[in-house]
């Protein structure tokens, strides 16, 4: 539902530039001759082919050196189809169609092996591609591509042929462009920093991967099929490793991630060769062929070593500077060396804990819940149940049967010496880690073999002890991944950009802004999150994991790295989640003025065993509890 | 029988490159963590300087040894630069960006050799002995035949690699590399001096990959693409070492070259078009997956804490 509807200002405000490019762009070859219209196709396709790269190099970070292969898919599926007579229209949807297989069979391989070893085995891809499917192909005599032609419109015509690109173009960068900015693109960007991270936030990191390989194959085999029109022929020798490399030259040039970026990089893939053009025609050949690798290679290191985000990263910069535009996260940039990001002053520190009761129910729209059940009168079974779980690290015992339960409402700790098992005992109770033998339920359902994105979407939230943050992406972005488990539209949808989706995500946005309304970061929430200092990002860290209003919230050491007052803070949001919103809490924590302060029930482990558990006050007296902590000389005598 | 005698021979021989060439990516990668994708443009501009020098004349063996120390050195010269401007400042960067800049590193090379040199086959005069040794005669089969010169590489490249393989394992030098792979920081912070010694692993790793490149070149023909399928090959036969034993590699390419030659001839009763190049790929798609437990562990982000 929009707030109002858009007046005349405000439409030419949003339709404006778009307007204003398709208008550009339609006009553009009725008024240069058609070799340049030719080359506009070009760069136009290219553009394609570097979007391709930029949802799988900059939004899934796997690095491709076959990309050539895909967009050879194409262009020999174009040779193929000629020759059997198909109808033009299908060309692309068949390209397409076939890459699918290649796209899964590659992004199963690539969620098996680390990045490095992964591009070795793309490698692999294109060149087995080339020996096995194109050279015996064009031995074979199918290379002749013919420009189709519908009716009166003949696509022979170079202008013509150029606003059919455009409008491919046009649909691949706005569908690429919803989908980015999206629930998917959000989710791509999470696992892309840690695969763990997402799936506690229920996001099926294996899906959205597969999902990014496969949408990447669509790109560039539909991009090879208007390439191999283009030229009205495929060989394989466009198509190698250099080709690859090339592409992936440009888009880095470009700024990867970024889909302005990708056109860009289209220019860049063909320009160069076309401004030097007249400066060398008919001297040296080789000068003109050559000149735009060297010229993107040299780029290409100047880019990865001193500026990853790019030549589009420089610009906007340069805009920042002159006041044309405003800084903004630099959301997709993933090949960032750390410590050129220097840490700066945000100016911003937690506030004291000064909001009113309620205020935070009402931010996530739950009413606070009227009471906490207490532990004897639970008839309901448990919300959280650890059963006799073991974990064996070949001898070492990190777990040894231990059994642990909390009660729907209850505000739980775990304490025990590093090296107790707490952070293990989490991880099978989440489903990070298989135990050995035991079981885990929730409210009573066993989710032992449940994965854990599985288990986050059934109401398990987690946070971790080194918060997981998608540093490129604002808090505000961070936030929104949280809501993952809540959302209800698909990629069909967001491509379509439905209007339920777009209310859905409104909806979300409403959320998180009044969240950070509520609990007093409104300040921080345009920051990237790797801006923040260590406090700050754990805080963020737990506000992402309580987003979804989960049923059971585990905790790992939410105040590792905290100052005395973020410590506090932390405490009162703990408290007020669970007393307010009724979400069952667990936290393993060392400090004890905090566990002591806060927790009904305390488990004490020790060496991979639970020691005791009880309330804080017997815990807190337990002689062997202080055995394990002080050791046996600090008890009294 | 005696076919397949032959090839097996044909296979060890062609296979020692591989094997040579992929002691130079393991060495490196060991030394700083990053794959050397350029390793094959190093080499090729080795030889394209060798070509330079012996262009003309008939082949003389001093004017050889020259000119391929010259090559060697000028290789070595180029991993070393690439270490110092284009790894070492990316040193905390992720693991994806030095790769990333070894591959535009061979962009730059591919493109300056065809500039230079362009894309023609060329052949370069060597002094390597030609005559085929009827080894075959032993066993009794008369027909197959070993060329003294992929003896000569063969014989290269298992003293090459077992001294690197001696010199890693045995040496204070091969302790520094060993604590480099193990822990860079940690080692950092013992004092060794991570940045140079990875420059010189660098050098080191380029100039032997270029003596593969080199002799390849020398026996076959040079231009600009085939030393970079040969890299890619020898890629394959480094990840079955695990980019770590050197040992490994002693023995991988051999049997790389091995399947290779079986796979080109018409063992399936006919033969699959392009198979022999490809075959390789589809073993080291297995050898990873079969492996990919242990290369997880090792460096993935699996661990939840």
């Amino acid at each position: 539902m929009r707030a109002s509807a858009p007046t005349g200002a405000r439409a030419l405000r949003t339709f404006g530039p778009w307007v204003a490019v398709a208008v550009a762009v339609g006009a553009y070859p009725f008024l240069v001759s058609p070799y340049w219209a030719l080359i506009g196709s070009f760069v136009v396709v290219y553009a394609i082919v570097a979007l391709s790269l930029t949802v799988l190099t900059g939004w899934a970070g796997a690095v491709s050196l076959s990309q050539a292969a895909f967009v050879g898919l194409g262009a020999f599926t174009a040779a193929e189809l000629t020759s059997r007579g198909t109808n033009f229209v299908l060309w692309i949807p068949v390209a397409m169609l076939l890459s699918v297989p290649a796209s899964v069979a590659m992004g199963a391989v690539a969620l098996r092996l680390p990045g490095l070893y992964f591009a070795v085995v793309t490698l692999a891809f294109g060149v087995v591609a080339q020996y096995m499917l194109f050279i015996p192909l064009e031995n074979h005599g199918t290379t002749q591509v013919a420009r189709p032609r519908w009716g009166a419109v003949d696509f022979g015509n170079e202008r013509y042929f150029f606003l059919l690109c455009a409008l491919a173009a046009a649909l691949a960068f706005g569908a690429t462009l919803r989908i980015g900015r999206g629930k998917t693109g959000r989710a791509l960007l999470t696992v892309r920093t840690s695969r763990t991270a997402a799936e506690a936030l229920a996001v099926d990191s294996v899906r959205y991967r597969t999902l990014a390989f496969v949408v990447s194959g669509c790109l560039a085999s539909g991009a090879g099929v208007l390439l191999g029109t283009l030229i009205q022929s495929s060989r394989s020798n466009q198509f190698t490793l250099f080709a690859s490399i090339q592409y992936l030259a440009v888009t880095f040039i470009g700024g990867i991630g970024s889909v302005l970026g990708a056109v860009l990089a289209g220019a860049l893939q063909v320009l160069p060769t076309e401004l030097i053009r007249p400066f060398v025609e008919g001297r040296d050949s080789d000068v003109l062929r050559q000149f735009a690798p060297l010229l993107q290679a040299s780029l290409l290191l100047v880019v990865v070593v001193l500026r990853p985000d790019g030549l589009l990263g420089l610009l906007r910069s340069l805009g920042v500077r002159a006041g044309l535009l405003q800084p903004r996260p630099p959301r997709e940039v993933a090949y960032a060396a750390p410590s050129g990001r220097a840490r700066r002053d945000i100016g911003f520190t937690l506030p004291d804990w000064d909001i009113p009761a309620g205020a935070l129910a009402a931010a996530v729209g739950r009413a606070p819940s009227a009471e906490v059940p207490d532990r004897a009168a639970a008839g309901a079974p448990p919300a959280l149940e650890a059963k006799e779980v073991s974990v064996h690290y070949g001898a070492v015992v990190a777990l040894d049967a231990v059994s642990l339960s909390v009660q729907p409402g209850e505000l739980v700790a775990i304490i025990g010496p590093n090296g107790a098992g707490k952070t293990t005992l989490f991880n099978c109770c989440s489903g990070f880690q298989a135990p050995g033998s035991g079981t885990v339920a929730l409210r009573g359902i066993d989710v032992t073999c449940l994965p854990a994105h599985r288990r986050a979407a059934a109401g398990l939230g987690r946070s971790f002890q080194t918060p997981r943050l998608v540093d490129g992406m604002s808090v505000f972005e961070n936030l929104l991944v949280g809501f993952h488990p809540r959302v209800v539209h698909g990629l069909p949808g967001e491509v379509a950009g439905f209007s339920y989706v777009l209310e859905e995500e409104q909806e979300f946005r409403r959320r998180v802004a009044a969240l950070l309304d509520a609990v007093g970061l409104s300040a921080i929430g345009g920051l990237a999150a790797g801006d923040l200092p260590s406090g700050l990002r754990k805080v963020v860290e737990v506000l992402r994991a309580l987003v979804p209003v989960p049923d059971v919230l585990l905790l790992d050491e939410p105040s590792a790295g905290l100052d005395p007052r973020e410590t506090r803070w932390l405490g009162r949001l703990v408290q007020t989640v669970n007393g307010e919103l009724g979400v069952t809490v667990a936290l393993i924590e060392h400090d004890m003025s905090l566990v002591m302060g806060i927790s009904d029930y305390v488990y004490v482990l020790d060496f991979g065993r639970l020691l005791t558990a009880g309330a804080p006050a017997e815990v807190r007296s337990d002689p062997t509890v202080i055995a394990a902590y002080l050791g046996k000389e600090a008890l009294p005598v | 029988m005696e076919l397949y005698t032959q090839l097996v021979v044909n296979g060890i021989t062609n296979g020692a490159v591989y094997g040579l060439l992929a002691a130079g990516f393991v060495l490196v990668y060991r030394a700083s963590r990053a794959l050397n994708f350029a390793q094959a443009g190093m080499g090729a501009l080795g030889a394209y300087v060798l070509f330079d020098v012996m262009k003309g004349t008939g082949g003389g063996t001093g004017r050889y040894l020259a000119g391929f120390g010259l090559g060697v050195a000028v290789a070595a010269l180029l991993g070393l630069a690439t270490e110092r401007l284009a790894i070492r400042p990316l040193r905390r960067a992720p693991a994806l960006a030095p790769l990333i800049a070894t591959v535009g590193v061979l962009l730059l090379l591919q493109t300056l050799i065809i500039l230079r040199w362009g894309g023609d086959l060329r052949s370069i005069p060597n002094p390597l002995p030609k005559r085929p040794w009827r080894i075959g005669r032993l066993v009794g089969f008369h027909s197959v035949v070993v060329n003294q010169s992929a003896v000569l590489i063969l014989v290269v490249m298992v003293v090459l690699v077992s001294l690197l393989a001696l010199v890693v394992t045995r040496t204070r030098w091969g302790l520094t590399i060993r604590s480099i792979s193990d822990n860079p920081d940690a080692a950092a912070g013992l004092g060794v001096p991570v940045g140079r010694v990875s420059g010189q692993a660098w050098a080191l790793g380029a100039g032997v990959g270029a003596v593969a490149s080199l002799l390849a070149a020398s026996t076959a023909i040079l231009n600009p693409y085939t030393l970079f399928l040969l890299q890619i090959k020898a890629l394959v036969v480094g990840v079955f070492a695990g980019l770590k034993d050197l040992r490994l590699c002693l023995v991988g390419g051999p049997l790389l070259g091995v399947v290779e030659s079986l796979a080109g001839s018409r063992i399936f009763g006919h033969q699959v078009a392009g198979l022999s190049d490809s075959v390789g790929f589809f073993a080291l798609v297995a050898v990873l997956l079969l492996r990919a437990g242990t290369i997880t562990e090792t460096l993935g982000d699996t661990r939840a804490s």
